[in-house]
């Protein structure tokens, strides 16, 4: 009986703090996407012959993890099969969060554009049974910034 | 070339589904499967039960057999005589054999397990003022042995097991063999509460051949509601109905029988009697 209770307050806490987060994270994204409108953002691997402008590398990486609720409700989803909900929010959270990063560190060198932006995904922690807990993902790319 | 960054729309990658919503069908389908399938175990394991001889019940006892307490003058043999009494009221089949333990113990108990071995503790016998009394407690744990309850329950134990690690091992998930555990101790206690009612029956019946009348139930059961636990009052979560309702259905099963509630209680002999103080 307890643990049956100490699993429904897990859940619970869960899903309380999970939620409250995750709107407040895609707002946050957003805003900041918003403001990041001016930089140009592409992945092709062609630069476009823009004299007097550097080259560099700029990358922005996020871990995340997902909340006990979201867990579960993964893990029954795993019984079941289907279209894992659970863990998409996490990982569209995820890659906007790390492009942003990336982005954030562009403009503060003055870029103008990312060029050849590459995604990378990993999962951290495989855990107990192998149920995934945390995810990494990595955005790189080639900022272009004027010369002054 | 033409560079631009316009910002996609939102919920492509994401699916619109509320979580709670998502979370409800999915456990609520896998608890129902959870269900039907101990259920189906149970039963299959319930009808199992009649090919096990009590012989083979006996051999998987004997380590219950050297329990601490055993054979102590004069409390054991009356006590043994009793439930050797009751069986012959309720038509245990001979090769049943009862073997009485009697524990000095404070506890306010008495069970029944596997081999025929019914346990009491020296804290029930203590608060029972009649013979009566005692034969209901006895007749109640005979009822069980008679009706094979003990190894049907430890049958469905290892079904409950069985299905936990199935779905453990068969999913990679032990969360979810911990739900099925605990809707299945749900099921599990729900057999057991039939079972008490048709013991408390069968021993009801033992005590009207006995002394023609049932008063030594009420005696028990008023000692039992004394020491129930505040802390199991919802029936759904204990193993034995709730003594207000036993009371309540013994009276109508004995008023359907013809069984006069009141009567003269027979007293406990003395030397018993002073063996318990």
């Amino acid at each position: 009986m307890l643990d049956l209770l100490v699993f429904l307050t897990l859940l619970l806490l869960g899903y309380g703090f999970g939620h409250y987060n995750e709107q407040r994270h895609y707002r946050s994204i957003m805003q900041r996407e918003h403001a990041m409108q001016e930089l140009i953002m592409v992945s092709s691997r062609e630069l476009p012959p823009l004299p007097g402008t550097d080259n560099q590398l700029v990358c922005g990486s996020v871990v995340v993890s997902v909340d006990y609720f979201k867990r579960t409700l993964a893990a029954l989803r795993n019984l079941f099969g289907g279209r894992m909900s659970a863990y998409e929010t996490l990982l569209e959270r995820a890659r906007r969060e790390a492009r942003l990063r990336m982005a954030e560190q562009a403009q503060g060198m003055g870029a103008r554009m990312i060029c050849n932006i590459k995604l990378e995904t990993s999962s951290l922690y495989k855990g107990r049974q192998q149920s995934i807990g945390s995810v990494e993902v990595l955005a790189y790319g080639t900022a272009l910034i004027p010369r002054r | 070339m033409q560079y631009s960054n316009p910002q996609p729309a939102e919920g492509i990658n994401t699916s619109g589904a509320h979580p709670l919503k998502e979370f409800a069908i999915l456990a609520g389908g896998l608890l129902l499967m959870a269900v039907l399938l101990i259920l189906l175990l149970g039963w299959f394991a319930d009808r199992l039960v009649q090919y096990i001889p009590f012989e083979a019940e006996t051999q998987l006892a004997a380590s219950f057999a050297d329990i601490a307490g055993s054979e102590q003058e004069p409390v054991q043999p009356y006590l043994q005589q009793l439930a050797e009494r009751a069986g012959k009221a309720t038509g245990l089949p001979g090769n049943i054999h009862l073997h009485i333990h009697f524990v000095r113990e404070p506890t306010v108990n008495a069970m029944a397990t596997l081999g025929g071995h019914i346990i009491v503790y020296e804290g029930l016998l203590r608060h029972l003022s009649s013979e009566d009394a005692i034969v209901m407690l006895l007749a109640h744990e005979v009822a069980h042995i008679h009706h094979r309850h003990p190894i049907r329950a430890m049958g469905r134990g290892f079904t409950l097991a069985m299905a936990i690690s199935l779905i453990n091992t068969g999913t990679g998930i032990s969360l979810a063999g911990d739900m099925v555990g605990q809707a299945g101790l749900m099921t599990v206690l729900h057999f057991s509460r039939q079972q008490e009612q048709e013991a408390d029956r069968e021993a009801l019946q033992a005590l009207a051949v006995n002394y023609g009348h049932i008063a030594g139930a009420v005696e028990l059961f008023d000692v039992l509601a004394r020491e129930d636990d505040p802390l199991l009052h919802h029936e759904w979560l204990s193993s034995h109905p709730l003594t207000g309702n036993r009371i309540q259905q013994l009276r109508q099963y004995a008023e359907t029988a013809g069984w006069p509630v009141q009567g003269m209680l027979t007293s406990i002999p003395l030397p018993v009697q002073q063996a318990l103080q």
